[in-house]
């Protein structure tokens, strides 16, 4: 069965029904999404990777309970996200793994930092260091495209909530995105 | 930076830069990893689901069968019991059937003997 131009819906139901093609399908449409989500999350792509697939799962598991009337993707990511929230609980992600953001200013700052390689590494670790949630709602909006009211839905958050994230994850990546940026455009 | 904090909109440049950090890229290896694991994240009530139809069937089988098999081992024993009875209904009847009243007697007799 060609699957290209059947809806999420329809490739859910299809899914719950048991078709492993169609949920194949849902598979290869998300991944892309869900492994950034859960590397928002985890730090580590292997450990990432891991919690996307449990999320997939996961959501093969409980597709009965997927409302077709609704879009499939913020769904989709809630469970992956709270695959990757069970996953970093449990294996206790180590300190060295959580920059404080003085510290990614530090190692970050364009004063101290010439090469693209560093430069992408700081803005990496300037996002790093914003609280899990603001990670997250910018990630689902600027790398996503999703809405505010369904990266609330996704976080289980009210929507004026997702639009404070954003902005103040926004502020604090302008910096480092700055250094990047210009050393792209006059670098490379 | 053009595109303000504020912007209700994706910022374009923060987001390229946001994707190039977290992509991973072989998302068709990460795919067919997912898929090929799906038997085995059946549930167990999935295993049964799908096990459900048969199992019904046979069972109303079984059923059926058994209940034919116990139809055919107590039907004689009733046939007895209804033969034994007819004499009375038979008696009964005619006693209704006399075109003058039924003597009482005979008729309390016909209902202690039951």
């Amino acid at each position: 069965m060609r699957t290209e131009n059947v809806t999420e819906a329809e490739l859910a139901a299809l899914a719950h029904a048991g078709d492993r093609d169609a949920f194949g399908e849902l598979v290869a449409r998300y991944a892309a999404q869900a492994r950034r989500l859960a590397r928002t999350i985890l730090q580590d792509p292997d450990d990432a990777d891991d919690a996307a697939q449990d999320g997939f799962l996961s959501a093969w598991r409980y597709l009965g309970r997927y409302d077709p009337g609704r879009p499939f993707g913020p769904w989709l990511l809630r469970i992956v996200a709270n695959a990757a929230a069970d996953r970093r609980r449990r294996r206790r992600v180590r300190q060295t793994d959580e920059l404080s953001p003085a510290a990614a200013t530090k190692s970050a700052g364009p004063e101290t930092v010439t090469d693209r390689r560093a430069l992408k590494e700081a803005f990496a670790a300037a996002l790093q260091s914003l609280p899990e949630r603001q990670r997250v709602a910018v990630v689902l909006f600027d790398v996503e495209g999703y809405s505010h009211g369904e990266i609330a839905e996704t976080l289980g958050v009210p929507e004026g909530t997702v639009r404070s994230d954003v902005f103040h994850a926004r502020r604090a990546l302008r910096e480092p995105l700055a250094a990047w940026k210009g050393w792209k455009e006059h670098g490379s | 930076m053009t595109h303000s904090d504020f912007d209700h909109s994706p910022d374009p440049v923060l987001g390229e830069a946001l994707r190039e950090v977290l992509t991973v890229g072989d998302d068709p290896a990460f795919v067919h990893r997912v898929t090929a694991r799906l038997g085995a994240a059946d549930t167990w009530w999935q295993v049964l689901g799908t096990w459900a139809r048969p199992g019904m069937v046979a069972a109303l089988l079984l059923v059926a069968a058994g209940g034919f098999l116990f139809g055919r081992a107590v039907m004689p024993a009733r046939s007895d019991a209804v033969a034994d009875a007819t004499p009375s209904v038979i008696e009964v009847s005619s006693v209704l059937g006399e075109d003058r009243a039924p003597d009482l007697n005979l008729v309390l007799v016909e209902g202690i003997g039951r």
